[in-house]
């Protein structure tokens, strides 16, 4: 045995009560003068103290499963009930004036849809692929939370399960005016918004999640946007860009992203 | 057990029993506060979960030991304790980067720590590195701590014989402490007595 696991040996016989009278003060004598000694004693003592409590290891290893199998389900709905971002006060003033530029942006894009939908025609085979692809987000928001704001974010996806999107674009525009950080608010709003056919509306919500440093919800923001694109009549190029972009990410609508780039061209 | 929601005495008997849709319906809804509390006090989304988790194992550990006895609403006191939880670990990782883990003057303030906390931080540390150990030492060391019988586990585990498993036992403890040790952190929080 060398010299560590005799050690072991010798603090396990003295938490055992097994040392004998003058090994036991011996033993003693070298723990005050020696830290190690001291160090590694209480460190068998808490390993010690683990005995019997299987059941919390058990407990221990449940519980990381299911917090795995939350964060997975989280992330493939995108729809992290813990990630209902409640804005900290300090922040929200930062957020205002980034929320009127975003106002002015959606004047802005209205303003060059408007032109560009005046200019130009619309392309039929990106109507079709649009009237292909275009799904709204499915979601399942349920909030057990007695909090006002959580109630009328209840409310607004209820809207939007009904699919009464005028009546979810009102109570998501006036929750995220409330939460500007709530990133999923954000996320509906758009899709409700293009779903309204607002596109350039839905853009400006759509285009700050993929600026967001979070980037929960980038890759699907992608996919919106680039039907948004689609729609709205982008220089065809781009639009391919972006799809192609989509299909390389390996991330979110691959395969739709790479069909879209393929009818295109 | 409804989905819908739980009282305070639903959960804790929920929780006793191991029952994931209670462990679930815990994490979603009652530990936003203690999230946002981290996220804006230094901390990232993987500290609020692994402080989450922890709170979770207390509690866990009150309930089954008996101990706990709740004056205040569960939210409320899942809050407090993840909250010292927070506090108490931001405390000893900046002594950590100080760099003085065991100098005179962290005696002095030892004081301001709460041992009993150091004492369930000391747990949750070992628990969650004997959980990543491999498979063979991992069963060994829980077989031992469920104080079974030397020949008990060299039988469980197949062994050719008790002094094998003896000096595997002495084998896989020593890695466990040499894993935990090369931690600063754990390092300094078995520096306290």
């Amino acid at each position: 045995m060398d010299d560590e696991t005799l050690r072991q040996e010798l603090i396990e016989r003295y938490l055992n009560g097994e040392l004998k009278e003058a090994e036991r003060s011996e033993f003693e004598t070298r723990l005050e003068n020696d830290p190690v000694l001291a160090h590694d004693l209480r460190f068998a003592q808490s390993l010690s103290e683990l005995e019997e409590r299987e059941e919390e290891l058990l407990f221990r290893e449940n519980l990381s499963a299911i917090l795995h199998d939350i964060k997975k389900e989280n992330e493939s709905e995108n729809m992290k009930y813990g990630h209902v971002n409640l804005i900290p006060e300090k922040k929200a003033i930062l957020l205002l004036s980034k929320y009127r530029i975003a106002a002015l942006l959606v004047i802005l894009l209205s303003i060059t849809a408007l032109l560009f939908f005046l200019l130009k025609s619309s392309g039929k085979k990106e109507d079709q692929l649009f009237a292909q692809y275009f799904q709204p987000y499915s979601v399942d928001f349920i909030s057990r939370s007695e909090s006002d704001s959580l109630a009328s974010l209840s409310r607004a996806f209820a809207a939007y399960n009904k699919a009464d999107y005028p009546a979810a674009i009102q109570l998501f525009e006036k929750y995220t005016r409330d939460f500007p950080y709530n990133e999923i608010a954000g996320f509906f709003l758009g899709i409700s918004l293009i779903a309204e056919s607002e596109y350039p509306k839905a853009e400006a919500y759509l285009n700050k999640l993929t600026e967001s440093p979070s980037g929960s919800l980038q890759e699907q923001a992608a996919w919106y946007l680039a039907l948004i694109a689609l729609k709205t009549d982008k220089e065809r190029q781009s639009v391919i860009n972006m799809f192609r972009k989509i299909a390389e990410s390996g991330k979110y609508k691959v395969d739709e992203a790479a069909k879209i780039v393929a009818e295109l061209q | 057990m409804k989905s819908e929601s739980y009282s305070d005495a639903e959960i804790l008997s929920g929780l006793k029993g191991n029952n994931t849709q209670v462990i679930r319906h815990l994490y979603k809804e009652m530990f936003q506060g203690i999230r946002m509390f981290i996220l804006n006090n230094s901390g990232s989304e993987s500290d609020a979960e692994d402080i989450i988790q922890d709170t979770l194992v207390i509690l866990f550990r009150k309930v089954t030991k008996e101990e706990l006895i709740l004056s205040c609403a569960l939210k409320t006191y899942l809050f407090s304790v993840g909250r010292n939880l927070w506090l108490q670990r931001l405390e000893l990782m900046k002594r950590v980067r100080m760099n003085k883990p065991q100098s005179e003057e962290i005696d002095d303030e030892k004081e301001n720590l709460d041992l009993e906390l150091i004492h369930m931080e000391r747990l949750n540390l070992l628990q969650k590195y004997l959980l990543a150990m491999d498979k063979e030492c991992q069963r060994l060391l829980r077989l031992f701590l469920q104080k079974l019988s030397l020949k008990e586990i060299t039988e469980a585990l197949g062994f050719s014989s008790t002094d094998y498993t003896k000096f595997r036992k002495y084998q896989c403890k020593n890695r466990l402490k040499k894993q935990m040790m090369g931690d600063p952190y754990c390092k300094l929080l078995f520096a306290y007595g």
